[in-house]
């Protein structure tokens, strides 16, 4: 636990900006622990959830409105944006293919940073450049299954809801989003 | 399109999303509120939570829940039992609130107010008039933390902050600041810490 005071001395901010934060709904309520000391009242924090949040805040505030700085800290991953440095930071991610898709946009989503993966894993088949014109972030469901699948020596990724696939085709890899999306979930 | 709600006289309404909610007289509305502006100029009572973009009140009015606000000010007196979220708050007369008041600039002319946890940046309690000090009427507060802090007119239990003002008739328990504290007229602080 950290108490409020050393908090705003240890991060090098003001009560005004916590409270703000607050109010914006960037720190939730119920982060504000009141506990009773010896002068009363003091508020404390957990200082595992409180100074990363922090950093990022500080990190992003300038950069982006309120609205999209909410989503980045978003718990619920499906609704949440990603930073490109949060994206490099993922393990499984080519930090090549990522930039090269970052050239068009720099607020990422979930469905992103799965179909980077996917891209990542299976750059031997799949040449990430032929789909470099889609955006991956309109996909929007995590009950999505992606399939590489494999017409005499070419490959090719495809992913959609209701998918039927000729028995004469032969399917390479099947990744269903949510299990990719759980595996991601754990390195953020 | 959003409609609008008129009163003029005395009605209660339902609650819900408004454009406009114009008062003169006295108006009750029942459930949740949400509108762009809420102006009152009479009684005002509202049963569920309030939000708006602008709150203007004058006279009297009474929230049994949070309300939310860009810009609430009130001339005459307000009692609120939730929380008070806004980003400028201007009071001249008389505030109760019974929940935590947050807002970035807060200036409450008075001294009669009645208040627990008051966050802000930048916080004035107490009167700018020369002849609105009277050593009998001070406003009670328990908590305020904010970058900069003026009162007088006030009993304090804990005030935190960077730079703390403590005016005339005031009395403070425990004062907590990292920059600078100034204490005028016959200001009392019980105690103070540099941090």
């Amino acid at each position: 636990m950290i108490s409020k005071k050393d908090l705003l001395k240890e991060m090098n901010i003001s009560y005004g900006q916590l409270y703000r934060w607050k109010r914006e709904g960037l720190i939730p309520d119920d982060w504000f622990i009141k506990q009773s000391v010896a002068t009363g009242q003091e508020t404390f924090f957990k200082k595992e959830l409180i100074l990363p949040r922090i950093q990022s805040i500080l990190e992003l505030k300038d950069k982006y409105q309120l609205e999209e700085l909410r989503n980045f800290l978003n718990p619920i991953l499906s609704e949440r944006n990603f930073t490109i440095k949060e994206v490099l930071a993922l393990n499984e991610i080519d930090p090549f293919i990522a930039k090269k898709y970052s050239m068009k946009k720099e607020i990422f989503t979930i469905y992103d940073i799965i179909l980077l993966y996917i891209f990542s894993i299976n750059q031997d088949k799949l040449n990430f450049d032929e789909y470099l014109d889609y955006d991956f972030s309109v996909l929007k469901d995590l009950n999505r299954i992606a399939y590489i699948l494999q017409i005499n020596e070419y490959y090719l990724l495809i992913t959609d809801l209701n998918t039927i696939i000729d028995q004469k085709i032969n399917v390479y890899k099947k990744y269903r989003f949510e299990d990719v999306s759980s595996m991601i979930a754990k390195e953020i | 399109m959003k409609e609008d709600v008129k009163i003029a006289g005395a009605n209660v309404f339902g609650g819900g999303e408004f454009r406009n909610v114009k008062i003169s007289g006295a108006g009750k509305v029942t459930n949740d509120l949400s509108a762009e502006e809420i102006s009152v100029s009479g009684a005002f009572k509202a049963l569920g939570e309030v939000t708006a973009k602008q709150i203007k009140l004058s006279g009297s009015a009474h929230f049994e829940k949070n309300v939310k606000s860009e810009y609430f000010a009130v001339s005459g007196g307000v009692k609120i039992l939730g929380n008070l979220n806004s980003e400028t708050l201007k009071v001249a007369g008389e505030i109760n609130c019974k929940g935590e008041v947050n807002s970035d600039e807060i200036n409450i002319e008075s001294t009669d107010s009645k208040l627990s946890n008051v966050y802000g940046e930048n916080i004035f309690i107490g009167t700018k008039s020369y002849f609105g000090r009277r050593k009998s009427r001070k406003n009670q507060v328990q908590l305020i933390e904010a970058t900069t802090v003026e009162v007088n007119q006030s009993e304090v239990d804990i005030i935190r902050g960077s730079k703390i003002t403590v005016g005339a008739n005031s009395v403070i328990k425990l004062v907590e600041y990292s920059d600078e504290l100034i204490l005028e007229d016959n200001a009392v602080v019980k105690e103070s810490i540099k941090v």
